[in-house]
């Protein structure tokens, strides 16, 4: 169940709504968010419900042990192993073996496993209750269900943000919700709609044709137009998503903390991922790069933390080689702008966001692209290296069909929107979420990018 | 002020959406019931297990809420209206994209290629029919475009690869084709094709009609191939009424309804046909206007002047139709189809002794099955390229 469908507005969420509130009590309200959840995901994934479930399970048990006091790293490690398997199982048997097959020239099976929606999220959240608990962040939960909320939060389940342990646990038992809590939520989650099915949904139908088409026949205006249009759309698509997160959670009185904070303002790529997926930055930070060392080892050891932590960023996105490059590149601006020097200069110059810019629209062509044939095919048609037209019918048609969609994207990325009065960006919310609504009870297809993560 | 009109709007949202929750549900407790608890199977796949089942559920009540959500054709219509206010050309709805084709008629873009195991099933089934000595043809209905450069720019549409793929499926495994593409090479496009809907015309009907005729005749089947003349009918035209499923869905205020053409036998007929829906059957016979078409409730237009049924004139989509003609031949037709097939079938059907037309997305017996009991002396196809995309057909015994 995606929230920007008929059946979750229309009768999930009415419904969800008004139980949690007719119930009296902490525990009830918070049993009936846990089956809500678990509702929530198997409708959409029946076989998968399980496999969450039983990682919920492994992961309420490993930090019943941690907590117990015998071998506790021990225990920490085999719940991180476990955790980790069940995502190498899922998401990356298949990528291994066809590498394996290819580099080996061996003909080992290779499965066709289904991956279950959102995995990377819940096994990222599971891996934080249970390291939590070890080093004392966060109390352990005895109580299954509790846990259960946790990892399972619809909210949050599908596509982030990755909600830390520390930051949720007090408010399983300690929250309060509130009338104007609940509002605030809701206008929260009418912007998330509004982003996700306006913006989001209309710029895919100028990426999905732009790359449907051979990067060679598209002018570079159309290509640019393109990997633009796809950097916003995946924007859109997941800040979307976060803000629907934050204010459905809002509406049942938790506060999840910010996932994007307007990334193209950035002046350099360090800034751009310090306010883009900031759950996913920052747990990277806490739970590999930290323990890797951080930032407090000599040089040829920082520069290896920093190229493990992206290129694991990479693989997290995706499970091909264009992930891993993309992530790698990444890393390679990173370093440079944090060894150079150059991070400080750029974040003092206009420059800076035409670089920033650049660099992050050209590098997020690799995960749009099927293969590294057709991102290098569209590199030579960015930068006219394959003798391609600069502007073409084609482009033409971007800008008459999409030209509006790209406009308010531009805009909507940029503080804009906030200096509107408020009465005047109420009523804009109202339309958008009016238009938003006959798109969502016209269509059904409008599947969430992160979805595949 | 920000904390007033946040009350305002989510409290208008929380009323709206609340308000559509229950205008929704609430008429329609009874078609949710049934799609969960009935009309689930037609999901199942083979083999299905309880996830499989509950998968089902599941999709039959998305289906049904899609199809019952209050005011929906209200909300598309907006929505249309919205996109053409814009500037847009080319309407995305979704889960689609329409374009206007260079005469102004509506257009639902495919987005890519892919075909279902229907085709191998289809394989499979002339394999069969083979082996008893039956003739099968397909007859393969295209959708719209019937002619090079019609698309509006920068529009990619996969159509004819997709046709073109299908039917070399079928050709390889043996199966007789008939394209129309070929066949209505000749036509006008405003002849084949409707400016407010993706079905082929009347006269494209026919045109199969005839075309499955001939092959019926060179296959030793006997045919009265006068009644699938063009000459053998007269055209009337009811003007400005015809709303279709593609109009429909940008609604009156962005494309008027279209003209119909009707065409009515100048030969005299009389024809039995006994049309069955589930447990129900309707009966009628007489000349072909009265007893096979339905033209006066197809035409009647509804309170904003048109009618979204014009394409029910020659009988309705049915589970099963059986049509006995007053001809000499004695052949026995078997017919599966869709919408496409309808009009074609039933023009068919004046042609040749007997004729059974089934549509095996809502037939609970198996095409396999209506060859063994039916034992017709040859089986047509007749189906749209939506019908290859698709699974759940019952062609053959699992």
């Amino acid at each position: 169940m995606i929230f920007s469908s008929a059946p979750f507005l229309f009768a999930f969420l009415p419904c969800a709504v008004i139980v949690y509130y007719l119930l009296r009590g902490r525990t009830a309200r918070n049993v009936f968010l846990t089956l809500a959840s678990l509702f929530f995901y198997a409708w959409g994934e029946p076989w998968f419900a399980l496999v969450m479930l039983v990682s919920i399970l492994a992961n309420w048990f490993v930090a019943l042990r941690i907590d117990a006091g015998k071998h506790r790293k021990g225990w920490m490690c085999a719940g991180v192993v476990f955790d980790l398997g069940l995502l190498g199982v899922f998401k990356y048997l298949t990528f291994i073996l066809r590498n394996v097959n290819g580099g080996f020239g061996l003909s080992l099976p290779v499965p066709q496993i289904a991956l279950p929606i959102g995995i990377s999220f819940f096994t990222f959240q599971a891996i934080s209750y249970i390291v939590d608990v070890y080093r004392g962040d966060g109390r352990v939960q005895k109580n299954f269900m509790n846990v259960c909320l946790y990892i399972s939060f619809f909210p949050q389940l599908i596509a982030g943000p990755i909600v830390r342990y520390q930051t949720f646990d007090n408010q399983i038992g300690n929250r309060r919700e509130s009338l104007d809590d609940f509002f605030a939520g809701v206008r929260r989650f009418m912007l998330g709609l509004s982003k996700k099915v306006l913006l989001a949904n209309n710029l895919a139908a100028l990426v999905d044709t732009a790359f449907a088409m051979e990067a060679s026949a598209l002018s570079t205006a159309a290509t640019w137009m393109a990997a633009a249009a796809y950097l916003l759309q995946v924007y859109y698509d997941f800040s979307g998503y976060s803000d629907m997160a934050i204010g459905l959670a809002k509406m049942f009185g938790f506060d999840l903390l910010e996932n994007f904070n307007l990334p193209f303002i950035s002046r350099s790529v360090t800034e751009f991922w310090r306010r883009w997926h900031i759950s996913l930055a920052t747990w990277f930070r806490d739970y590999l790069y930290i323990p890797l060392g951080g930032s407090r080892v000599k040089l040829p050891r920082l520069v290896f933390n920093m190229f493990m932590v992206w290129t694991l960023t990479g693989l997290w996105h995706g499970a091909e080689w264009t992930y891993a490059l993309w992530g790698f590149l990444f890393f390679v601006f990173l370093a440079f702008e944090r060894f150079s020097g150059a991070g400080k200069w750029l974040g003092k110059h206009w420059i800076g966001h035409i670089y920033m810019c650049v660099v992050v629209t050209t590098i997020t062509v690799l995960i749009r692209s099927v293969d590294m044939a057709q991102a290098m095919e569209m590199f030579r048609s960015m930068f006219a290296l394959d003798g391609s037209l600069l502007f073409d019918d084609t482009a033409r048609m971007f800008i008459r069909e999409y030209g509006v969609f790209l406009a308010a994207s531009f805009v909507c990325a940029l503080p804009v929107p906030k200096r509107i009065p408020e009465p005047v960006r109420a009523i804009g919310l109202a339309a958008c979420t009016f238009a938003a609504l006959t798109y969502v009870v016209m269509g059904s297809y409008n599947p969430f990018i992160y979805f595949n993560f | 002020m920000k904390k007033w009109t946040t009350r305002i709007l989510a409290a208008v949202f929380c009323v709206f959406v609340l308000f559509l929750s229950v205008m929704t549900f609430v008429p329609n407790i009874r078609e949710f019931g049934y799609a969960v608890l009935k009309r689930y199977t037609m999901y199942l796949p083979s083999g299905a297990d309880l996830f499989d089942n509950v998968s089902a559920r599941i999709a039959s009540f998305e289906d049904s809420l899609g199809n019952v959500f209050y005011r929906k054709e209200s909300f598309q219509q907006m929505n249309a209206s919205m996109q053409y206010a814009i500037g847009k050309d080319m309407l995305f709805f979704g889960d689609s994209t329409m374009v206007k084709l260079r005469d102004g008629q509506l257009y639902e873009l495919r987005s890519d290629e892919n075909l279902s195991e229907t085709v191998h099933d289809l394989v499979a089934l002339n394999a069969y029919c083979e082996g008893k000595g039956i003739p099968m043809l397909f007859v393969y209905a295209h959708t719209s475009l019937y002619e090079d450069d019609i698309l509006p720019v920068g529009a990619v549409d996969y159509n004819d690869a997709a046709a073109d793929k299908a039917l070399a499926i079928l050709r390889e495994g043996g199966v007789d084709v008939l394209d129309s593409r070929e066949f209505l090479r000749d036509y006008e496009l405003d002849e084949i094709i409707y400016a407010t809907d993706f079905h082929w015309t009347v006269q494209a009907a026919l045109a199969a009609a005839r075309g499955a005729g001939e092959w019926l005749t060179a296959n030793g089947v006997a045919v009265e191939m006068s009644r699938l003349a063009d000459e053998a009918y007269r055209e009337e035209i009811v003007e400005n009424v015809f709303l279709g499923r593609l109009g429909q869905r940008i609604g009156p205020k962005n494309i008027a309804p279209e003209d119909f053409g009707l065409l009515i036998p100048e030969y005299e007929s009389y024809i039995k046909v006994t049309h069955t829906e589930g447990k129900e059957t309707e009966s009628l016979e007489g000349a072909f206007y009265d007893s096979v078409m339905r033209a006066d409730a197809a035409m009647e237009r509804n309170a904003e002047g048109y009618s979204i049924n014009c394409y029910g004139a020659y009988g309705p989509h049915a589970w099963e139709s059986r049509y006995q003609a007053d001809v000499e031949s004695d052949g026995r037709v078997l017919v599966l189809k869709d919408s496409y097939g309808t009009p074609a079938a039933a023009f068919l059907a004046t042609s040749v002794g007997e004729l059974l037309a089934t549509d095996q997305r809502k037939s609970q017996t198996s095409a396999q099955e209506y060859v063994d009991e039916y034992k017709p002396d040859a089986v047509v196809v007749f189906y749209c390229q939506d019908m290859l995309r698709e699974q759940n057909y019952a062609f053959m015994d699992e």
